[in-house]
C-alpha cells in the first residue's frame, strides 16, 4: 500500500473531489429537457474561476482608476504592476509546471538567491567578496541557469527516483540551498556586477523593460506547449493519472525529472532578473517567496493535486495580485497591512471558488439521482 | 522492544546524541540536555502535538506559526500600556491570558470551518491564514517588539521548577497525555480511523466532520500555547515570531513516522522527532561551526533524515 512516499501533500480524496473535473452533463435524459440542458451544462462545465479572473482584475483597474490618479498611469501600471510582478511570474510558472505534474517544489525561492549568487561570486574580483575567476559575464550567466538545472537535478532525484515526498525533501533543500548561499559570502551581498547580468532586469525593448516581455512572453508559451505539444499534454496526464500516463507509454520518471530540471533553470533565471532589477544579489533574495508563487498558482487554477491549471489563467492571476498590491500601496495603506489583505483576498477568492464547486457538487448529484430514478442507471460521465 | 526498533527516529537520535558527544565536553551533561535541547525545542514540541493530531487525521494546519505570533501580540497588546507598544486599554492579565488561548481557538475554528465545512483546499486556506494572520500581527504590533511583560504572562515559557524549567514539564506531560488519549481513548482511534479510511470511518459511525473542526480548534489552541511559551522563553512579544517554524513542525513529524497522507504515526515518533530537530539544532549551536553555515548543515541534514526514515520504516 502506498505511503506518503510519491504523492505531495496529502490529496484529499474525499467523494466530493469529483467535482473537481466539472461534470459535462446535459441532456441525456432521454431529450426531455433537451437544448436548455445542453447549455446548462456546457454553463456548469466551465470552471467557475476561469471567468472570474479577468473580470475581476477589470473592476480592480476601474476601483484604481477612481481611486487615485496616479493609477491609470502609464508609469504605474508598466513598472508597478507588470515590473514588479516579472519575478515572481517566471517563478510562478515553474511551480505551476511542478504542480501540475502532481508534484511539489519548495525549493525555487533559494534557487532564486543561490544561482546568481554562484555565478556572480566566481566572477567578481576578491577585493568585492568574490572568488575572482574573472571570466566572461555570459558564462557566468550560463553557469548560472547550469546551477538551476543542477539543482532541479537533484530535487528530481529525490522525488523522482528515491521517491521521497516532494514537500518534505524540496523544503529540506530550501533550508540547504538558502544556508549555502548564506555560506558563501558570509552573509554579505554583492554588488558591483557587471552590466550584462544586469541586462535582463534593467534594460528595456521598445519601451517596455525585457523582464515583462520576458515574463509574459513565457506564459505565453508555457501555455502553448502545455495545450498543444504532446510533451505538454504528458505533463497534465502526469499529474492526473500517473498510472494511465504510464500505460499510455508516457515514461513518467524521465517526463518528471525533467520537469524539474525545467522548473530549475527558470528559477535560475527568475534569480538572475532579481539581481538585475536590485543591480546586486542579496542572502535574502527571494526569502518567502514560495507563498506567494502557490497563492498565485492556486488562484490562477492550478490544482495542488496535479494534472490542471492553465498558464493564461495563472498570468492572469499574477497580475491581479501585483495590481492589488500596488493599489493597496496607492492607498497608502500601511506595508503590513498588505500582507493581511493579501492573505484575505485568497482567502476570499477561494470561498467564492469553494462555493461554486459546492454548487456544482450538489447539481451533480442532484443529477446522478433523476438519472437513476428514470433509467434505472447512472448516467454516462 | 520491537517498537522502538520500528521507529527509524530512535537509531538517528541515539546517533545524533554520540555526535554530540564527541563535538562538544558539555553536550551530554544535564544542563545542556534540559536547557539546550529540552527547553530549546519545546515550543516546536507543543506546535508538532497539535500538527500530529490533524496530519493523523489527513490534514494539516500550515497556519499555526502565525498563531504564535498573533495571539501572544493579541493579548498582550490589550493587557500593555500605550507607551510599551500595547493599547492602553489595561485588560486585566488573566483575562489577557485566556484571550490569548481564545484567539488561537478561534482561528482554529476559521480554518476548520473553511477546510472542513466549505471543503476549500486546506494547503491553500492555511497557507493564506499564515499569511493574513503575519500580516495582522505587524499591524498589531507596528512592527517594534513588546517587552516588561507582566511576570505572570512570562511564567509558562520562563519559570523553572528546580533545575527544570515548566515549559519541558508541560510539553512532555502534553506528549504523554496527548499519545495516550490517540491510543487508547474512543476518539483517537477514531482520528486514526478517518485519516485512514474517511469512508469506512464514516460507516462505522465518526462523525468526521466534527472531529476534524474540533483537531482544527485544539491545533490552534495548542498554537497559541507555544506563542505564550516562546513569548516567556524569550521575556518578549517579536513581531515575527513563529516565522518558519512550519516547516521545522513539518519535518519534526515526517522524521518521526507521522504519514502526511493521515492514518499512521504515533505521538512518540513525533515527539523523538522534535527531540532529533533541537539536537541537531543544539548540536550546531555548540560546535564552532561558522554560524553562516549553520542552514545549509540543518537543511542537508534534514535531507538526510528523511532519507533514511523512508529507507529504514518498518511497514507494519
Amino acid at each position: 500500500m502506498s505511503d506518503d512516499s510519491k504523492a505531495a501533500v496529502p490529496r484529499e480524496h474525499t467523494e466530493h473531489e469529483g467535482a473537481q473535473t466539472g461534470s459535462p452533463s446535459g441532456g441525456d435524459l432521454g431529450g426531455s429537457r433537451g437544448a436548455g440542458a445542453r447549455l446548462a451544462g456546457k454553463l456548469r462545465a466551465i470552471q467557475f474561476q476561469d471567468w472570474i479572473l479577468l473580470p475581476l482584475v477589470v473592476l480592480l483597474f476601474i476601483v484604481g482608476a477612481v481611486a487615485s490618479p496616479s493609477f491609470l498611469t502609464q508609469s504605474n501600471i508598466i513598472n508597478n504592476i507588470f515590473h514588479n510582478s516579472a519575478v515572481l511570474g517566471v517563478v510562478v510558472v515553474a511551480e505551476s509546471l511542478i504542480l501540475i505534474s502532481g508534484e511539489f517544489d519548495l525549493s525555487v525561492e533559494s534557487t532564486v538567491a543561490l544561482a546568481p549568487m554562484l555565478g556572480v561570486w566566481m566572477i567578481l574580483p576578491a577585493s568585492a567578496g568574490g572568488l575572482g575567476l574573472g571570466f566572461s559575464p555570459y558564462l557566468a550567466i550560463l553557469i548560472m541557469l547550469v546551477v538551476g538545472a543542477v539543482i532541479g537535478t537533484i530535487n528530481g532525484f529525490f522525488v523522482i527516483k528515491l521517491r521521497l515526498n516532494s514537500f518534505i525533501v524540496t523544503f529540506a533543500l530550501l533550508l540547504l540551498l538558502r544556508g549555502i548561499t548564506l555560506g558563501i559570502t558570509s552573509g554579505q551581498s554583492l554588488s558591483g556586477l557587471p552590466k550584462e547580468i544586469i541586462y535582463l532586469g534593467s534594460a528595456t525593448w521598445l519601451g517596455l523593460p525585457v523582464a515583462v516581455w520576458v515574463f509574459v512572453l513565457l506564459f505565453i508559451v508555457a501555455d502553448v506547449f502545455l495545450k498543444m505539444h504532446p510533451k505538454g499534454r504528458a505533463i497534465y496526464a502526469l499529474g492526473g493519472n500517473p498510472e494511465a500516463a504510464r500505460a499510455t507509454g508516457i515514461n513518467v520518471n524521465r517526463l518528471g525529472w525533467s520537469v524539474y530540471v525545467v522548473a530549475g533553470v527558470l528559477a535560475a533565471m527568475g534569480g538572475l532578473m532579481l539581481t538585475g532589477r536590485i543591480a546586486s544579489v542579496t542572502v535574502d533574495q527571494g526569502r518567502n517567496l514560495i507563498l506567494s508563487v502557490l497563492a498565485v498558482a492556486v488562484l490562477g487554477g492550478v490544482s495542488l493535486d496535479g494534472g490542471r491549471g492553465r498558464m493564461l489563467n495563472v498570468l492572469v492571476a499574477t497580475i491581479l495580485l501585483a495590481t492589488i498590491t500596488n493599489l493597496l500601496q496607492l492607498l497608502q495603506m500601511p506595508a503590513f497591512w498588505v500582507d493581511a489583505t493579501y492573505g484575505g483576498i485568497i482567502v476570499v477568492t477561494l470561498a467564492l471558488q469553494g462555493a461554486a464547486r459546492a454548487r456544482r457538487q450538489v447539481v451533480k448529484v442532484d443529477y446522478q439521482r433523476k438519472c437513476i430514478a428514470r433509467t434505472g442507471e447512472a448516467p454516462p460521465s | 522492544m520491537a517498537w522502538l526498533r520500528s521507529m527509524p527516529v530512535f537509531p538517528l537520535l541515539v546517533l545524533m546524541f554520540i555526535v554530540g558527544a564527541f563535538v562538544h565536553e558539555s553536550f551530554l551533561t544535564f544542563e545542556n540536555v534540559v536547557s539546550g535541547i529540552l527547553y530549546q525545542s519545546s515550543v516546536l514540541g507543543v506546535l508538532v502535538l497539535g500538527e500530529t493530531f490533524i496530519l493523523i487525521s489527513r490534514r494539516f494546519d500550515l497556519s499555526i506559526e502565525s498563531i504564535v505570533g498573533v495571539a501572544p501580540a493579541a493579548g498582550i497588546w490589550l493587557m500593555m500600556p500605550t507607551a510599551q507598544g500595547g493599547s492602553g486599554l489595561g485588560l486585566n492579565v488573566a483575562v489577557g491570558i485566556i484571550l490569548i488561548f481564545v484567539v488561537g481557538a478561534v482561528v482554529g475554528l476559521l480554518n476548520g470551518f473553511l477546510v472542513v465545512k466549505l471543503r476549500l483546499n486546506t494547503f491553500i486556506i492555511t497557507l493564506a491564514m499564515l499569511m493574513l494572520l503575519r500580516g495582522v500581527t505587524l499591524g498589531i504590533t507596528k512592527g517594534a517588539m513588546i517587552f516588561n511583560l507582566p511576570p505572570a504572562v512570562v511564567f509558562i515559557g520562563g519559570a523553572r521548577v528546580g533545575p527544570i524549567p515548566v515549559a519541558v514539564l508541560l510539553t512532555l506531560f502534553l506528549f504523554i497525555a496527548g499519545g495516550m488519549f490517540l491510543r487508547y481513548h474512543r476518539l483517537g482511534k477514531a482520528i486514526y480511523a478517518m485519516g485512514g479510511n474517511e469512508v469506512a470511518a464514516r460507516a462505522g459511525g465518526v462523525r468526521v466532520e466534527r472531529l476534524r473542526l474540533g483537531l482544527f480548534i485544539l491545533s490552534g489552541v495548542l498554537a497559541a500555547l507555544a506563542g505564550l511559551m516562546l513569548t516567556g522563553r524569550t521575556a518578549t512579544v517579536l513581531p515575527s515570531q513563529g516565522a518558519n517554524m512550519v516547516f521545522s513542525v513539518m519535518a519534526s513529524a515526517v522524521i518521526g513516522g507521522v504519514s502526511l497522507n493521515g492514518g499512521r504515526g504515533s505521538m512518540l515518533g513525533a515527539y523523538l522527532g522534535v527531540l532529533l530537530i533541537g539536537t541537531v539544532q543544539n548540536i550546531l549551536t555548540l560546535s564552532s561551526i561558522s554560524s553562516f553555515w549553520i542552514n545549509a548543515i540543518f537543511g542537508g541534514i534534514i535531507v538526510v533524515a528523511v532519507v533514511m526514515s523512508k529507507y529504514t520504516a518498518q511497514k507494519r
